[in-house]
């Protein structure tokens, strides 16, 4: 019988089924359903395993972002959300449902909790959406991207936060679920889990190597119980492992290595220092304000209904390379009761007695933040200056974190026409706020000219130049300039802010200083905070909380009988005092008397806050997009995708190898073989006899004559050596030989996308040797 | 019987080559049955028992008349009727008057080759006897035993026990038949042929015997020799453990249908000219050797209107489902 085929000596002839008897189709294709259900059921069942481990991936993964935020409630409502939906679709498949019903059943339930927790009162029967469902979803998406926007680390994790938690980790976990459990390719699961992962260190820049390795752990148990569940050999598991665990530590060296969002190493612990003490604070300000994350810095209630900026430092000395703080009228904060003078407010002006307590979080400085004008503050700790000209606090020994105090201040309320009137003459003690170098770049002078115009009075001076800096000319941007110390403050960098238009609020700041004293008006940075997210509170008790995203500086401008008077000329930053406001064109700004509205209220929110980077920034504040996170997540998906393509190949090299020197035999050849077959999507079952698939392999492949002896040596050396008493005797070299043979039959009859997905995906790499079929069938012992 | 005698076996190509000639042999009178007559002489090389199970008409008994012509050796027929009596099978004690003595006369059963036509329309007393006869090897009458011919082989025949007059076998009767086949129509150009050769001639008289009773029972000694490697017994094991536990069989195969099984391989790899064992002989013979031995539940059967039909698909599954034993060294 021999020969009278190519491809085996002696082919199975008789059909298993010769003769089938006539029946109704109807019967047999209920019968067909009903062993679909029980081959289905069982087949669910047999899954609950991955399921679990896909569930603790998801748990670690949601874990990961703890450092985020703060308390546990959320994690514990995150998890469960988790725990119902993955066990939901588990559930379905159990009961005979199809794996992908399985996951529309996940999605389903997925729905139906974030309708039941986050909007139930809009729904029918407390699950089902209904438009007005759809309304309360988008508004809660808005409240958490913008929460996330203004929140430092650790966040209150409030109910937007919640809401966006909850749909990127239940999509997350029906990502997950979809990956492991429908494709069967839960080595893909890795690539979000690692992004997820990776978030805090973008954030905060921290990497907690403990949650990597917990998610690298997570991950190795999804992989195995994914191996498990579908019986195969066990150097299959460890091959599969061992691939998982070089993709894990890939990523971990990559997570290591990878830049610092501000540029430094992402192993130091930072987001509650700030301020070095370098030479100029307002160079060191530019990188806090880079920093990412947002750090919490202080919180404070107040009983003003205004919005208070804080001020840490006044820098009153310009000498042509930066500003500086003199200290020249230091008192000593611990006598009992120092009550301060503000310096040059006549008692014409309107003020408004405030009381603010102050609670420093993390913050490590050498100065405390208070509202100007502060008079007195009680309850600190260690010996503080006063600085009574700026009315700031410094101290050249404590420091602020954890400080908690009153302060209370004077907030003074002068009308415009109050400034409008305020005389030309100075004090003399004011004269040296006047003082510039005499190196000053001609462009700062033409411009501080061109922009003042023919106004008459100071006031309308310095209303023009606020104006002018917040004109659509100007661009706020972090980022933008940085190169070549353009952080500073000195004359060069402002002349070529004005060149540019573009910069962040110590530019603004400093030039619209720096252009006052051109233009005869004593002037000096402030160096502080904005007034932070409202956390609540109402009346006499204000909450509110200050991250260093807060951070800022701004110009004030000396007028006599009423003092220092501060502007905001940064635009997107804060916003402009009532007597500052265009009285043309009221839109330019936000509401009087609230500053910082416009990011605070969505309500008011519209073309008068523009704040594009911190929208786009997300929780990394005042910042740009970072770039490197997606280069770094483009390589951790490279490496994903590149350690399968390059592992296959390795092993191919080793079984070549061990075949030519005779380590060995037929049986590594045909494991060779049935991967490359595998590879280019022929179907591989654990129960094929080595015939069984040779014979489907030449039907697949319509093989030429040469193809298919090749195929049939093989076929007989393998058979030999596993089934008969005698072995064989095949040598290497004949092994090699037939296989190149055939992986060359087999690529030529592939399509192109599939030898792609061979050569970078290969199947039996990702999936194991083996299809899913062994998996589905009854354990036969 | 003498399996240590080497001189009394045949190399793997000889008896190949003799397979060979008896599958031509018969195959010249029965067209396109190529894998029914294979396991025809399979069942037989393996010293079993074959029941042909078809509608009347398809060359039943042409097949197992073919078959014991082939080889020269005794054959007997014996057509069952209901009416037919046990001592017609075995053979009968008879007064020899004149020697004043009992005479055995043996029955049908005496001979290499049995031919049991129809053996359902026989009662179930006439069928008990020749089964035990099969079992046995052996005939025991007024308390004396006379030994059957070596070989011996019963081919029976029988219509489906659908067909009316009919008395079907006992299951415990069905097991001992190494296997069950069914031949089928004939395909279109077969019954061509068929008309074309045989509608005047009687095919069988032309047939010549091939294969002596002695190169036949040296070759049921080479089947003997087949090696069978621990992964293919283990893969004969999970098949018929899975048909012990499969939720729609009542009855499973038993451990004697397991020992079938691999010794219907062993038989089938020389058929082939192999000296070993495949899973593949496994996986072609589980239908024959195992179809007449599992019955459904009922529940199951509810669903069918052919218990065969069923049969062969839970053979199927199990087949698709069970995994081969992969050695464990990846050299040799």
């Amino acid at each position: 019988m021999s020969g009278t085929r190519t491809l085996v000596p002696e082919p199975r002839t008789a059909p298993r089924a010769p003769q089938p008897p006539v029946s109704s189709s109807a019967r047999s294709a209920r019968k067909k359903r009903q062993a679909d259900l029980f081959t289905r059921r069982q087949n669910g069942s047999r899954l609950w395993p991955v399921t679990l481990a896909t569930l603790l991936v998801y748990l670690v993964a949601i874990s990961t972002l703890s450092p985020l935020l703060d308390g546990a409630s959320w994690w514990l409502s995150i998890a469960m959300l988790g725990v119902v939906i993955l066990c939901s679709a588990a559930a379905a498949r159990s009961f005979g449902a199809r794996t992908g019903m399985g996951a529309l059943v996940g999605v389903v339930v997925w729905l139906a909790m974030l309708v039941l927790f986050f909007a139930s009162e809009t729904a029918l029967g407390l699950v089902i959406p209904t438009w007005d469902t759809v309304e309360a979803f988008r508004g809660l998406t808005a409240d958490g991207i913008r929460s996330i926007n203004r929140q430092g680390t650790p966040a209150n994790a409030d109910l937007g936060i919640r809401f966006v938690l909850a749909v990127g980790a239940g999509a997350f976990a029906l990502l997950a679920d979809f990956v492991a459990v429908v494709v069967r390719m839960p080595a893909l699961t890795g690539i979000p889990l690692v992004a997820i992962a990776l978030v805090p260190g973008f954030v905060i820049g921290e990497v907690n190597l403990v949650a990597l390795a917990l998610c690298a752990a997570a991950y190795l148990v999804l992989l195995w119980s994914d191996t498990r569940a579908r019986q195969s050999a066990r150097r299959q598991t460890h091959g599969m492992l061992g691939i998982g665990a070089v993709a894990v530590m890939g990523s971990l060296v990559l997570a290591a290595l990878a830049p610092g969002y501000n540029g430094e190493s992402l192993f130091q612990a930072t987001g509650g220092s700030t301020f070095g003490r370098g030479v100029s604070p307002l160079v060191d300000l530019g990188k806090d304000l880079r920093r990412p994350g947002g750090a919490r810095q202080f919180s404070y209630t107040t009983t003003t209904e205004e919005s208070l900026y804080f001020r840490l430092l006044t820098l009153d000395r310009f000498d042509g390379t930066t500003w500086s703080a003199t200290r020249s009228n230091d008192r000593v904060l611990n006598e009992p009761d120092l009550l301060v003078d503000v310096p040059g407010l006549s008692t014409e002006i309107a003020t408004e007695p405030t009381t603010t307590t102050v609670q420093v979080g993390a913050m490590v400085a050498p100065w405390l933040p208070v509202p100007f004008p502060s008079v007195r503050v009680v309850g600190v700790s260690g010996r503080w200056l006063w600085d009574t000209e700026g009315l700031t606090l410094s101290s050249r020994l404590s420091s602020a974190s954890g400080q908690s105090y009153i302060a209370e201040s004077v907030l003074i309320k002068p009308t415009r026409e109050q400034l409008i009137a305020a005389p030309g003459e100075y004090p003399d003690d004011v004269s040296r706020f006047l003082e510039l170098p005499p190196e000053m770049p001609q462009i700062i002078t033409d411009t501080a000219n061109d922009v003042a115009g023919n106004a008459t009075n100071g006031f309308d001076k310095a209303f023009a130049l606020q104006q002018y800096l917040r004109s659509t000319d100007f661009t706020y941007s972090i980022e933008a300039p940085v190169e070549n110390g353009y952080d500073g403050d000195g004359f060069d960098v402002i002349a070529e802010f004005l060149e540019r238009k573009s910069g962040y609020c110590v530019h603004y700041a400093s030039a619209m200083a720096i252009m006052a004293r051109a233009l005869d008006i004593p002037a000096r940075v402030s160096l502080g905070y904005l007034p932070g997210d409202r956390l609540g509170g109402s009346g006499e008790r204000r909450n509110y909380t200050v991250g260093t995203d807060d951070l800022h500086s701004w110009p004030e401008l000396y007028f006599t009988g009423i003092g220092w008077v501060p502007f905001e000329p940064t635009p997107g930053r804060g916003s402009v005092p009532d007597y500052a406001v265009s009285l043309s064109s009221g839109a330019s700004t936000a509401g009087p008397n609230d500053l910082d509205s416009a990011n605070r209220d969505p309500q008011q929110q519209g073309p008068a806050a523009p704040a594009p980077e911190a929208q786009n920034a997300g929780s990394a504040g005042e910042s740009q997009p970072p770039v490197g996170m997606f280069v770094a997540l483009g390589l951790i998906a490279l490496i994903v995708v590149g350690v399968p393509a390059l592992s296959r190949d390795v092993r191919r090299r080793k079984r070549f190898r061990a075949l030519l020197t005779g380590r060995a035999g037929p049986p590594e050849a045909w494991a060779e073989l049935v991967d490359s077959a595998v590879d280019v999507g022929i179907d591989v079952s654990e129960a094929d006899t080595p015939r069984g698939f040779a014979t489907r392999l030449s039907n697949d492949l319509a093989l030429s004559d040469a193809d298919g002896q090749a195929l049939t040596r093989l076929l007989t050396a393998v058979e030999r050596l596993r089934f008969s008493s005698t072995g064989s005797s095949v040598s290497g070299e004949a092994l090699v030989a037939d296989l190149t043979r055939l992986r060359r039959a087999m690529a030529i009859n592939a399509p192109v996308p599939v030898r792609i997905r061979a050569a970078f995906a290969p199947a039996s790499v990702l999936r194991g040797t083996y299809s899913t079929r062994p998996a589905r069938a009854p354990k036969p012992l | 019987m003498d399996t240590t005698d080497t001189a009394d076996r045949l190399d793997v190509a000889e008896a190949h080559q003799l397979a060979a000639d008896i599958i031509r042999n018969v195959e010249s009178v029965i067209d396109g049955k190529h894998a029914v007559v294979r396991t025809a002489l399979t069942v037989l090389l393996a010293e079993g028992h074959l029941l042909i199970e078809d509608v009347p008409g398809v060359g039943k008994t042409m097949l197992a008349k073919a078959l014991a012509t082939s080889i020269h050796a005794t054959v007997s027929r014996i057509q069952f009727t209901p009416d037919l009596l046990p001592s017609d099978v075995t053979g009968i004690s008879v007064y020899n008057q004149a020697e004043r003595r009992f005479e055995f006369k043996p029955g049908a059963v005496f001979a290499n080759i049995v031919i049991g036509d129809e053996i359902n329309r026989a009662s179930p007393k006439t069928q008990s006897a020749l089964l035990e006869c099969m079992e046995e090897g052996q005939v025991t009458v007024d308390g004396a035993t006379y030994r059957l011919a070596s070989p011996f082989t019963v081919i029976a025949t029988q219509n489906p026990i659908e067909m009316e007059g009919t008395y079907a076998l006992p299951e415990a009767q069905r097991d001992r038949f190494m296997a069950r086949i069914s031949m089928g129509y004939p395909d279109e150009a077969a019954e061509l042929s068929m008309l074309a050769s045989r509608d005047i001639s009687t095919p069988l008289a032309d047939l010549k015997p091939v294969v002596t009773a002695s190169a036949l029972q040296r070759m049921m000694a080479s089947v003997r020799d087949v090696y069978v490697s621990p992964a293919v017994k283990e893969y004969a094991v999970r098949i018929l453990r899975a048909t012990r536990e499969h939720p729609d069989l009542r009855l499973g195969g038993s451990p004697r249908a397991t020992l079938q099984l691999v010794r219907a391989a062993k038989s089938f790899a020389l058929v082939a000219g192999r000296d070993f064992v495949l899973p593949d002989d496994i996986d072609e013979l589980a239908q024959p050797v195992l179809g007449h031995r599992l019955m459904p539940t009922s529940r199951a059967l509810g669903h069918h209107q052919h218990t065969d039909e069923l049969i062969r698909d839970i053979i199927d599954g199990i087949l698709d489902q069970t995994v081969v034993p992969q050695p464990h060294s990846s050299g040799s």
